[in-house]
């Protein structure tokens, strides 16, 4: 009797399971093919719903994650201008504090696409998303500091290609270096720290902690480097009398330039939105690009409301250093999509953090077509 | 023997829960793939993670049993530090009322303060190493403990106090022989919830500013979208955890007498 009950129990719970997976496989079915029903009227109408119809909004709200940073500035600004809807565009935006819960907002498909920037490379290499445009370079915004007495400073060049660079591998090691982990800062850092030969765990420390609480631990004493890669920080340190290490173009070798990720089941069943969106991101990047006070005092207003507390001297610093990509600049002829994100991508699987056979995924993920739909311009992607 | 027999149906029981809870996550990943992979990895999926992580640093930069050794230093040194100074807070707040009424408020303004918000706090008092750590999750198990030592003095029967002041016995010796004793059941009751919320804390803890321990390898993980490393680490700290307080049992099992377990 009671093996009967027990076997009972069992069997339902199987049965309870098997009915939210076919609730599950019949939402996702009729999401990518409308085919829940069967018949002639029924697939005219699914194709005709598939097809892509040029520049017509599918009519479904774009759900776009978007952090307090430069990144998103465009798509904020051309969503509070209308560009978005002079287009027929529905676009909602999710603000998230950095790329991570980003990444997990479009694995859990609450978000469509995202502004994001290093973290992006995660979501490429897991199979997730493409990258489909970019909107900002880093400038002069991203840097290791020490503290001046920090024994790093004695010695200078001796990577003969980056003369402006500190460090030695002898002075490095045993150092403590602060800063959020899986973003463009650890990169930085590693790489830096990978050009002496110092593995981070054997022969330096990355602490991970929030920018902020980093930059407030360091100036207290604690520490030895911080990486920073906002204005306002580069401010706090130097104000502070911090000097810099390397930048992250000395420490990587490259420039990096954040962008714009999409899902890829949202590019094959709703590609015109997001061609759309771009349209109106664009817009809004030349507007800001071409005019600096109206960027000066939207960035300003965008980043204080954001619990980004930023100086009007260090937006001037970022207009100066940090330029948004428009058409014009994507013209060039050494522009190349998705560039930073090949290197940031393999510099990863050497040290491990990524398979080696996840760089294959970042390289695949480029999508240049999306420029070239909604701007009418061809862009060569990294390869 | 009947007992014997009802004991081990039970831990079949237990067994067969934690095998049906499996092969449930094994049929909606790998078996009717009802969650995508990258959302919530299968049990397979996971093992092969556990076994790799035991020998592999990568991609965080450490194997398991440098990430739980690291773990195990901090929440140990909070827990320990809970425990010596709650129990004893405890057992004078609930037996002298002037110490109640002093130590009380404070205590009830600090008990439901989350030990996350002391995060802050404790950086700027206690800087970034294993300190300000350990202090966070100290807080934690010391309100447990306070709270559950406190109730087992409070809790001790008149009658049994009665007959120690008939037979003679002095403040110090009603306390000793008779409260603590009676109350030795919720004090190590309260040790184990110490050690839960001391457990809880500590992923919160390790965010605050770490390079080794479980709650960083989650961190790390979840950075670079690798959920199979965090369940990973979610199953080493809830094994862990169990593992601890089953230690804590034996414990309650030798110290106490009569008591039906």
């Amino acid at each position: 009797m009671k093996r009967k009950r027990f076997l009972s129990i069992l069997l339902a719970s199987v049965m309870f399971t098997m009915s939210l997976t076919a609730c599950g496989s019949g939402e996702t079915a009729s999401g990518s093919e409308e085919s829940g029903d069967t018949g002639v009227a029924a697939e005219a109408n699914e194709s005709a719903e598939n097809e892509p119809v040029q520049n017509e909004p599918s009519g479904k709200s774009l759900v776009v994650g978007v952090q307090s940073s430069i990144i998103s500035v465009p798509t904020v600004y051309a969503k509070e201008k209308g560009y978005f809807d002079e287009l027929g565009l529905d676009v909602e935006l999710v603000v998230f504090p950095n790329g991570s819960p980003e990444n997990e907002g479009l694995a859990a498909e609450q978000l469509d696409i995202a502004s994001n920037g290093l973290a992006s490379v995660f979501s490429m290499a897991s199979g997730l998303c493409a990258w489909v445009a970019e909107t900002d370079t880093i400038g002069d915004s991203t840097w290791l500091y020490a503290r001046p007495d920090n024994p790093v400073f004695e010695h200078q060049g001796e990577i003969a290609e980056y003369p402006d660079m500190y460090g030695n591998a002898e002075v490095l090691k045993g150092q403590q270096v602060l800063g959020p982990t899986s973003t463009i800062q650890q990169h930085m850092t590693a790489a830096y720290m990978n050009r002496f030969g110092l593995t981070a765990g054997t022969d330096y420390e990355f602490l991970n902690m929030d920018t902020s609480a980093a930059a407030q631990a360091f100036l207290a004493g604690e520490g030895d480097m911080i990486g920073v890669s906002v204005f306002s920080f580069v401010e706090q340190m130097e104000n502070a009398g911090m000097k810099k290490v390397a930048s992250y173009q000395d420490a990587t070798g490259g420039e990096f330039l954040n962008g714009i990720l999409a899902r890829y089941d949202v590019l094959e069943e709703r590609r015109q939105d997001i061609v759309l969106f771009l349209q109106g991101m664009y817009k809004a990047s030349e507007e800001l690009q071409n005019n600096p006070d109206v960027r000066k005092e939207f960035a300003l207003n965008f980043y204080n409301e954001n619990g980004k507390e930023t100086s009007e001297e260090a937006i001037d610093q970022e207009i100066a250093s940090r330029v948004y990509v428009t058409p014009e600049y994507m013209q060039q002829d050494d522009y190349i999509l998705g560039y930073g994100l090949i290197g940031t991508g393999e510099f990863f699987a050497s040290i491990g953090t990524i398979e080696e056979s996840q760089v294959d995924n970042v390289k695949n993920a480029i999508d240049t077509s999306l420029i070239k739909d909604a701007l009418d311009i061809e862009v060569k992607g990294a390869e | 023997m009947k007992k014997k027999s009802k004991w081990n149906k039970y831990m079949i029981l237990s067994i067969v829960s934690l095998l049906v809870g499996v092969f449930l996550w094994w049929l909606v990943t790998d078996g009717l793939s009802a969650v995508k992979s990258n959302i919530l990895p299968a049990p397979t999926t996971v093992v092969k993670t556990f076994i790799k992580k035991l020998y592999d640093p990568n991609p965080e930069g450490g194997t398991l049993f440098v990430h739980l050794l690291s773990s195990l230093k901090v929440a140990l040194s909070g827990y320990g530090l809970g425990i010596i100074l709650g129990i004893p807070l405890g057992i004078i707040m609930a037996w002298y009322s002037r110490i109640e009424m002093t130590v009380r408020p404070v205590f009830d303004l600090v008990r439901t303060v989350p030990g996350v918000a002391w995060i802050p706090v404790m950086v700027s008092l206690a800087g970034i190493g294993l300190l300000s750590k350990a202090l966070v999750i100290f807080i934690s198990a010391m309100v447990a403990t306070v709270i559950n030592t406190y109730s087992g003095i409070k809790q001790t029967k008149e009658v049994h106090l009665w007959v120690g002041q008939t037979f003679g016995a002095s403040d110090w010796e009603l306390l000793t022989q008779i409260a603590i004793p009676s109350a030795q059941p919720m004090i190590l009751t309260g040790c184990k919830i110490a050690l839960g919320s001391a457990w809880t804390t500590l992923v919160a803890a390790e965010l605050l500013a770490s390079t080794k321990g479980i709650g960083y390898m989650i961190q790390q993980a979840r950075g670079i979208y690798r959920m199979d490393i965090v369940i990973v680490g979610m199953v080493i700290i809830g094994l862990t955890g169990a593992a601890l307080t089953g230690l804590i049992s034996l414990i309650e099992k030798r110290i106490l007498k009569g008591g039906r377990y």
